[in-house]
């Protein structure tokens, strides 16, 4: 999970995840002035029998697959980094997309899709602030193994004393 | 006289279903106590009650008198209690 | 805002395409508002609601798909098999943007397919497919083997259960399994006309006329839900059932069929409980409440049970109000609803009907097939539900609604069937509260709150106070147990329903986080989408509109005020003895002074309860005229 020269990071949550899919809707709109769960960056799988959700986008892997994989150099990182395409280059054979151990590229309807934490639009992730079930934040990447921690040492105490958690 | 009042405001008191009974002076009204909630239990005022400018709920919750939603009345501190009556501090929202 | 509509007929298989009259949408709004027009003009007076001339209609509201705040909802409107009158019923769930995405805004079934079929949307390609192989089955394993079927486990279904395909009258269709278009038996509907399932997957998009200013209001409506903290944090973390301590407290909870409103552990069917314990939040599209659960139970002799809800329905309904406050069993209790296809309000008041029954000796034993049918016993209410569900025993005769099972058993039975109009009441004690009892006599698809939920009338903040003393012009409007100002307060919230169903906003909205979505922002919203001027005071006509043109389609059946205004019996004859120190809160003559102010408020006939031909025209409804006069 690289972080960009803040010290900031995207981070998901999804035990958190209610799969009211507000940041594929807004990830669509503020991108392409459209409104899709396919036509987003940022995809939220449901799984309706079971009721589990988790949004899936692209995590900006330090050393990222599709990267390494693009046969013409199209992919590469930006100085925030972001993972970027280069257009040009881009000879659209999906090598990406069918590297990506995520699944977060796409090539759907909407052409070549794959986050860019907002980057593009000169912003942080419009996602993160709409999602009010704190499934994707923005968030100082030194506070996200803490908080974490903290939950996990919580639950231990709790459950090692019943009937005293907070 | 004695009053029992429910305290159903937080997870802990619901799972639990507290009730403090309080012996109070006769006459008493739903302003007493209140008034006698407050100075007992510093943490309840924290939660529930707001002191300034006059004592009163928190926005969203509920003061029931035997069932019945009294701070929405017209002097609803000054409405009289009596023997046995039960008072319930809940939350007000409700519907599904 | 290119969507169609999608009109299928079932007897020959035909579909064709329309596109979305912008002329009813700017009269009607969108997915409650069009469809109660649509089945005014498809439906002629005396339909048998189960015959195949009967209309089925989906309609997704006009902001479905789009990041409106609790925008994804979606309309379902037909003649009810439960009441034999108007009906609409609305659901959440991901199934409208689905719709919308594919290019279909409004769904219209007629006929009957010669054997069971389900409709499949892909996109552009529409195309019905047999369901022989699915018919029987319940919900969770049809939507698993439509899914296998397409290859494709991101596509959202909409679909019945036995209970559908054995036409109970309280038959429900659900969305994604789970989801209910509950109440009145629109499951029935769908039964008989042999569709088993909508499978939808829609990979489009769906674009406002003004993005600029769509996102500006849409956005800052979502904001200032989210910044009522107090709201947000109580419907995120316990959901409905968050409403259960208080209505327990208040003596609202229905218990033994509403015999009395309390049970001494209560705390067992509370949010907070089974938030703690079974569940944990899940939401419809582009919610900001997440108010939805989904339980799992891990231990005990329920283990292995999953299931979205329970909701405070469900837990009032198939709990409290059936004599238990087994949290597992009542979960229990719920997924059996949900898989089978029953309304769990319904379903929860045929058990409860049945069991004070057998308390008073109307039912025995052997009537119940050897089922002990006693208060709170979770395994007889789990095997009535499945009989009820597969029409066996009992179960066949209390699926036909508790109007036709109390007629049949007769000897007093009427007095235990809490319904009116044929509909079962929702699990709200209206003895406490008078303009949730005006709003629930006046509700055309009979008693429950979702049509008009008054929670003003609690002014649970100084804010909401405020709103109910404006909308009333009374103080008297937050003393629950004082008719004056109840008609105005019922007709504000019959009017913002209206509006925000026909958006495809969910009704919370407006009446747990009073004000912050209101007429004026939901007419921006829609101006903005839609390219349709709108003002809010336009909204609030139109939903006055639509709200009429309901109770027309009821009038044209030919029923009177006497026969359409009520509430069931128990509510006006009987006090609750945990209301008031049984005092007598609630009657006839109590409830007949607020209708009379509330026809003259609507300037209808304040004898008959009928619109004027003035209040017609004024409304853009003279269209109506001559069938309603025509009835009378």
């Amino acid at each position: 999970m690289p972080t960009d020269p803040r010290g900031m990071t995207l981070s998901v949550d999804s035990d958190r995840c209610t799969g009211c899919c507000t940041c594929a809707l807004v990830c669509s709109f503020v991108h392409d002035r459209i409104f899709g769960y396919e036509r987003s960056r940022v995809r939220v799988w449901r799984d309706d029998n079971r009721g589990l959700f988790a949004p899936i986008l692209c995590e900006q892997c330090e050393d990222a697959p599709c990267v390494v994989v693009c046969p013409t150099g199209a992919l590469g990182r930006d100085g925030q980094g972001i993972v970027v395409r280069n257009v040009v280059r881009c000879i659209g054979c999906n090598e990406c997309m069918n590297t990506c151990p995520l699944g977060a590229i796409s090539f759907g309807p909407g052409g070549w899709m794959k986050c860019d934490r907002c980057a593009s639009l000169g912003r942080s992730p419009y996602c993160a602030e709409y999602c009010t079930a704190g499934a994707l934040r923005w968030e100082p990447a030194r506070l996200v193994a803490r908080a974490r921690a903290r939950e996990v040492a919580l639950r231990r105490v709790e459950s090692q004393q019943p009937g005293q958690g907070a | 006289m004695k009053v029992d009042v429910r305290l159903l405001v937080t997870r802990e008191q619901i799972l639990r279903g507290t009730t403090l009974c309080l012996e109070l002076p006769s006459p008493a009204s739903v302003g007493d106590v209140l008034r006698r909630l407050a100075d007992q239990d510093r943490s309840l005022v924290e939660l529930a009650l707001v002191r300034e400018p006059t004592l009163t709920l928190r926005p969203g919750l509920a003061l029931l008198l035997n069932g019945a939603n009294v701070l929405l009345a017209p002097q609803a501190l000054e409405t009289p209690v009596s023997e046995g009556d039960r008072l319930s501090l809940i939350h007000g929202i409700s519907g599904g | 805002m290119a969507g169609q509509m999608l009109f299928v007929d079932l007897t020959d298989g035909g579909i064709e395409r329309r596109p979305v009259d912008r002329e009813l949408l700017r009269e009607y709004l969108g997915g409650r508002g069009i469809n109660a027009r649509l089945l005014w003009d498809l439906t002629q007076k005396g339909l048998d609601p189960l015959s195949p001339a009967a209309p089925l209609l989906f309609g997704t509201g006009a902001l479905a798909g789009t990041f409106a705040p609790n925008s994804g909802r979606m309309t379902v409107t037909c003649k009810s098999p439960a009441t034999g009158l108007y009906l609409k019923t609305n659901v959440g769930s991901h199934a409208a943007p689905e719709l919308r995405f594919a290019g279909y805004e409004y769904l219209v079934f007629q006929g009957k397919a010669p054997h069971p079929v389900y409709l499949w949307i892909d996109d552009g390609e529409v195309t019905l497919r047999d369901a022989r192989g699915l018919w029987g089955l319940d919900t969770r394993a049809a939507d698993r083997r439509i899914k296998e079927e397409l290859g494709d486990d991101q596509i959202r279904t909409i679909l019945i259960g036995p209970a559908g395909e054995n036409l109970v009258a309280f038959a429900s269709i659900m969305a994604s399994i789970y989801r209910a278009a509950g109440r009145g038996g629109s499951g029935a509907v769908m039964g008989s006309k042999n569709l088993k399932a909508i499978a939808v997957r829609g990979t489009g998009e769906v674009t406002v006329a003004d993005p600029e200013g769509f996102t500006e209001v849409a956005l800052a409506a979502r904001r200032a839900l989210r910044a009522d903290e107090y709201c947000w944090t109580r419907s995120y973390e316990f959901g409905t059932a968050q409403g259960i301590i208080g209505a327990n407290e208040g003596g609202t909870l229905p218990h033994r069929n509403f015999q009395d409103g309390r049970v001494a552990d209560a705390y067992k069917l509370s949010g907070e409980y089974v938030s703690e314990k079974f569940a944990h939040p899940e939401a419809c599209s582009a919610c900001v409440f997440h108010c939805g659960r989904f339980a799992r139970i891990r231990s005990g002799p329920y283990a292995g049970t999953y299931t979205a809800g329970p909701e405070y329905e469900t837990l009032a309904s198939l709990g409290s109000k059936c004599g238990t406050t087994d949290t597992a069993g009542v979960i229990k209790a719920g997924e059996l609803c949900n898989i089978l296809g029953m309304d769990t309000i319904s379903a929860g008041s045929l058990v409860s009907f049945a069991m004070e029954c057998y308390e008073y000796g109307l039912l025995s034993q052997k009537d119940a097939n050897g089922l002990d049918l006693s208060w709170g016993n979770v395994e007889s209410i789990l095997v009535l539900l499945e009989r009820m569900a597969r029409r066996e025993g009992l179960g066949d005769l209390l699926a036909n609604g508790s109007r036709a099972a109390a007629r049949t058993i007769g000897r007093g039975a009427e007095a235990f069937a809490v319904q009116a109009k044929g509909l079962e009441q929702s699990t709200v004690d209206v003895r406490g509260s008078m303009s949730y009892a005006l709003a629930f006599a006046l509700n055309p698809r009979g008693p429950d709150h979702l049509m008009t939920e008054c929670l003003a009338e609690v002014g649970y903040t100084p804010e909401v106070r405020r709103l109910a003393e404006d909308i009333t012009g009374t103080p008297k409007a937050t003393d629950s147990l004082s008719p004056e100002g109840k008609p105005r307060m019922v007709a504000w919230h019959e009017e913002i329903y209206a509006v925000t169903d026909c958006l495809g906003i969910c009704a919370f909205t407006d009446t747990w986080s009073y004000t912050r979505v209101n007429f004026e922002n939901m007419a921006a919203m829609f101006a903005a989408a839609t390219g349709i001027a709108l003002s809010g005071d336009e909204a609030r006509r139109i939903g006055e509109r639509i709200i009429t043109l309901e109770r027309l389609f009821n009038l044209r059946e030919g029923l009177t005020r006497e026969e359409l205004d009520v509430l069931p019996q128990r509510m006006v004859s009987e006090p609750s003895p945990t209301l008031h120190r049984g005092a007598r809160t609630l009657t006839k003559e109590k409830l007949d002074g607020m209708l009379r102010e509330y026809y003259v408020l609507r300037e209808w006939d304040s004898e008959s309860g009928v619109p004027s031909r003035e209040t017609l025209a004024r409304l853009g409804l003279d269209f109506a005229a001559e069938d309603v006069m025509g009835a009378r």
